[in-house]
């Protein structure tokens, strides 16, 4: 079982990286494709990707530990952000943080046992004039419709691109 | 065009001259100006992260950084001038506010350089807001304790990992967070690290220390004596750092040098609370402990007695192969000169003495040296040589830093397969064949051409001939190269501007193979230092050289060694420094035989299983309490002084005692290097023979097509802990499978439904051990894998040592 699932991972990478092969300054590209592709980075395709790249693992590792928007572990069909900006700072967001902790029953940065949601902060998404903001699945939602939207989702669970 | 005329400039109010090229910090150093430093280490490309080497040049704005600044003429450099210090002393509080001041108790206090710099700038702790990262600890290895709270993110570990390690460390995180770490910031022994411990002899600071040197002491309490490591044939220089007559640590001599985890870690069995310290003699059947003239005594007239009653030639005598020349040298003297016998044996009559014996015929040329597999632009790796000695791996990695393209035969996809340009997938018993198949590919490449110098040899019609007849089969492993590869590699290896090393471990590959891949080097012109003869005991040149005047000392018997093939009937026996009961095939036979004795003496630092069985066990010293020489696989004369005197009598005094007990009194004088071993040793160098082709013959093709799984023994993914001195230097903790792992590929464990640590039962031809089940995904489906001299290796590879393969049967043990 344990290593046909690493097959269809293995082979999922390499066809994700054919294009990437061989190209300068493909590293980077290869990641976002990769997690296009798993909503995340998995251990087994990160090593898949050092190998087929011919780059060390620890080279991987750390450029993808560097940026905030790879993620190493699965991450929920609905992602909430809320808005830390400075902005928002001045506008409460704190207390929105608080609000939606404890609406979803999540801590910052964790997703849900079910992968249905992921909390999650965000630095400014340019909309500051609407302050204090929550994006959910790339859509700024208006701090009063929050809750009914997260509770729409839980129950469609029609995660939308 | 490159400016080639050197540079004058001045720093400090000196004038110095350069060659172009140097930087401000290097310049510096040349006159005895010491430029602060963190990130800066020479041996390791500079990246000027610290800031710490900042120095003025008249007529700058701004500082500049010394490590990187190229020295150009006419500049002048203020390295200490107060602006500079000013600056120096900002960058040593920032660190220090990040930096928990535990001086007192630090192991690295009085070599620290974040110390050192703090007292010399008289930086202040708290300056700046004190705020601790809280890293864990990392301290689940027995070696290397990695304690992130102390780094200063210099990043020489990093640069030293990728340059000769397992490139496992580098910077993750961001921003504060940055840290040193492993990919998933894993613990060492989860994250595939060597153990080399490289990265602990450039950290700075306590970041990175010895486990072992924990508040054993510190650098002003220990002296540095310089020795060699005695666990393969590669001989390196290690430098002890000692506290009495304790060695505290180990380093290398060079800025950037190398030690692999045996040569830098191996130590700790000197002072092993098992290791032996007083002589045993054996009382009314158990061993008691006697004093030395006693057990001396004992010894040389159980021996004598022996002689007097069946002969000279009922006397034998087996030695270590990791043994000095000297001591191999008083040894084989006491059991000629002394006992009237020849019966002399080592390990090597089973261990590639095919290979080591023949060497000089195999290649005529001077030997390659480590250092010519650094430079290299070709490198051709055959089978396990780079884990047989571990020295091989970073020479490989420094020569395709530098853009050498690497061939590798054999079949284990670990990190040789990819690195390597062209992989030439094969089987070890395949590996000849596809050598031939490469020097066939080789010669068709160069047909129009016909410039090989190859050609010119006498034999090249003879060679040429059987290599077409050989050749007439397809490369037998179906999951072999194809033509592509082949080509692919002929192309590197057949660019004759390329300087060119073949490497093979003398000890893991037939001779066939070997004189395959020497014939790819003479096809090629290569006569000279293309050729390294890995070999994973320390002394195998040395003993082979020492008790044969350069000729093996028996014939090899069909079963391993010329002692017990059958031919004499031994009944006195001395074994110094082995353990033929644990060390060699057939275990069964040689206890069987070793009871049938009637009198054993027994040298080792361990009482091993065949000491137990001995009427005297005398404790042996390691070279390393002795000094004195040992032939290395490049066919050197390497020598060594003692560094810590023996915990007994020591090996060379021993010998000396009972040869004055048997009437040769000089044996006393082992340890000077005789002229003899000189002698020997340069015809080691300087062999008398001519470069010539192997002709293959078509025997060698045939390789049987065995469904199911074939076992070999390869030196990969299991730690040799079967190494009683090792096993008692900590490595034991590092390796789960003690002796008795065998590796299998993924699929074959499925298909037998075995997940990773099970025990199971291995059938093979010779015999049947139980085993240890680790899953391997560097193995192909077909083939699994034992650590060539494990137990578990000796007992089912038996008689086809060292390589196998041998058809094996698993099937999970039931209790």
């Amino acid at each position: 079982m344990g290593s046909e699932r690493h097959t269809s991972v293995d082979e999922h990478t390499r066809s994700i990286l054919v294009p990437h092969i061989g190209r300068q300054g493909a590293f980077v590209d290869a990641l976002h494709d990769v997690q296009q592709a798993f909503g995340y980075l998995p251990e087994q395709a990160l090593r898949v990707l050092a190998d087929e790249l011919k780059l060390p693992l620890s080279q991987v590792w750390g450029v993808a530990s560097f940026y905030d928007q790879f993620y190493s572990v699965p991450r929920g069909r609905n992602i909430v952000r809320v808005c830390t900006g400075t902005a928002c700072q001045v506008r409460g967001c704190q207390a929105v943080l608080q609000r939606m902790e404890s609406v979803m029953d999540l801590k910052n940065g964790e997703t849900s046992a079910d992968r249905a949601f992921t909390l999650e902060t965000v630095n400014c998404v340019g909309c500051c004039g609407l302050a204090p903001v929550v994006v959910i699945n790339k859509k700024v939602v208006p701090n009063r419709d929050v809750e009914r939207v997260i509770r729409d989702l839980s129950k469609g669970d029609e995660g939308d691109e | 065009m490159k400016e080639t005329a050197p540079i004058t400039l001045t720093i400090d109010g000196r004038e110095i001259t350069v060659a172009p090229g140097t930087t401000i910090i290097e310049a510096a150093a040349a006159v005895g100006i010491d430029i602060p430093h963190l990130c800066y280490c020479p041996g390791l490309k500079s990246t000027g992260s610290c800031r710490l080497c900042i120095v003025e040049i008249e007529g700058l704005r701004s500082p500049v950084v010394a490590c990187k600044r190229k020295a150009t003429p006419g500049i002048v450099v203020h390295t200490d001038s107060p602006t500079i210090r000013e600056a120096r002393r900002f960058v040593v509080e920032l660190l220090l506010s990040r930096h928990p001041r535990e001086c007192l108790v630090c192991d690295k206090s009085g070599t620290c350089r974040l110390q050192r710099y703090a007292y010399e700038l008289g930086a202040r702790a708290d300056h700046f807001l004190v705020e601790y990262p809280n890293h864990p600890v990392d301290d689940g290895n027995p070696f290397i304790l990695r304690d992130p709270n102390y780094c200063v993110l210099c990043g020489r570990c990093v640069r030293i990992c990728h340059l000769q390690g397992a490139g496992i460390l580098d910077f993750i995180d961001r921003g504060l967070k940055t840290k040193v770490g492993t990919p998933w910031d894993r613990p060492l022994d989860q994250s595939g690290c060597d153990f080399c411990g490289s990265c602990v002899e450039v950290c700075p600071t306590a970041a990175l220390i010895e486990r072992q040197q924990r508040g054993r002491g510190r650098e002003w309490e220990l002296r540095r004596s310089t020795s060699v490591c005695g666990y393969c044939g590669a001989a390196c220089a290690v430098d002890m750092h000692l506290k009495g007559d304790e060695i505290v640590r180990t380093s290398t001599p060079q800025q950037v040098g190398y030690l692999c985890a045996r040569g830098r870690f191996g130590w700790a069995h000197l002072s092993h609370p098992e290791r032996l310290t007083m002589p045993l003699v054996r009382e009314n059947g158990t061993l008691v402990t006697a004093d030395w003239a006693e057990a001396l005594d004992a010894a040389a007239n159980g021996l004598t007695a022996v002689r007097g009653q069946w002969g000279p030639g009922s006397v034998g005598g087996i030695i270590g192969t990791g043994v000095s020349n000297e001591v191999a040298h008083a040894f084989q003297r006491l059991m000629r000169a002394g006992l009237g016998t020849d019966n002399l044996d080592t390990s090597l009559g089973f261990k590639g003495l095919d290979v080591l014996r023949d060497i000089h015929e195999i290649y005529s040329g001077k030997r390659a040296t480590l250092e010519d597999i650094a430079g290299a632009d070709v490198l051709l790796v055959i089978g396990d040589a780079a884990r047989r000695s571990p020295a091989i791996w970073p020479k490989v990695k420094q020569a395709l830093a530098s853009g050498a393209s690497l061939i590798y035969v054999g079949f284990y996809h670990g990190r040789l397969a990819k690195a390597a340009s062209v992989w030439l997938r094969s089987r070890p018993e395949a590996a000849e064949a596809v050598l031939h198949h490469m020097a066939a590919t080789l010669l068709r490449l160069d047909v129009e051409g016909g410039r090989l110098p190859g050609r010119r040899y006498g034999d090249f019609r003879n060679y040429r001939t059987a290599l077409q007849r050989a050749l007439t089969k397809p490369v037998p492993d179906p999951e072999g190269p194809d033509e592509s590869d082949l080509i692919a590699a002929c192309t590197f290896f057949g660019d004759l501007s390329r300087k060119a090393v073949v490497i093979f471990a003398a000890d893991g590959i037939t001779r066939g193979t070997a004189s395959a891949a020497v014939n790819l080097a003479y096809l090629t012109g290569r006569t000279e230092r293309a050729v390294y003869p890995a070999v994973s005991a320390a002394n195998a040149a040395g003993i082979l050289t020492v008790l044969g005047n350069g000729k093996a000392p028996a014939e090899s018997g069909s079963r391993g060694t010329p002692l017990f093939a059958g031919k004499t009937l031994v009944r006195g026996l001395y074994v110094l420094a082995e353990d033929p009961l644990s060390a060699f095939p057939d275990s069964e036979r040689w206890r069987e035989m070793m009871g049938k004795l009637d009198f054993l003496v027994v040298q080792d630092m361990f009482l091993t299983p065949t000491a137990a069985l001995a009427d005297v066990v005398l404790p042996a010293s390691s070279h390393v309490e002795e000094g004195g020489s040992f032939i290395s696989a490049a066919g050197q004369l390497v020598r060594f002084d003692r560094v810590i005197p023996p915990v007994g009598m020591g090996n060379p005094e021993i010998l000396a005692q009972i040869g004055a007990r048997l009437g040769i009194p000089r044996l006393r004088d082992v340890n000077d290097p005789t002229a003899e071993i000189e002698r020997l040793a340069s015809n080691c160098t300087a062999p008398d023979s001519k470069p010539a082709l192997f002709a293959p013959s078509v025997s060698h093709f045939v390789v049987e097509d065995t469904p199911g799984i074939s076992l070999v023994g390869y030196a990969s993914c299991f730690y040799p802990v079967h190494d009683a001195k090792l096993r008692r230097s900590g490595f034991a903790e590092l390796e789960p499978y003690d002796g008795d792992g065998i590796a299998l590929s993924p699929e074959d464990a499925e298909a037998l439904g075995i997940v990773e640590g099970v025990e199971v039962v291995a059938l093979s031809p010779h015999s049947q051990a139980s085993a240890r089940v680790k899953i391997d995904n560097g193995l192909l489906p077909g083939v699994a894998l034992v650590s060539p001299d494990a137990p578990v290796a000796l007992a089912l590879l038996g008689g086809s040592w060292p390589l196998g393969p041998v058809p094996i049967r698993l099937s999970v043990a039931t209790t």
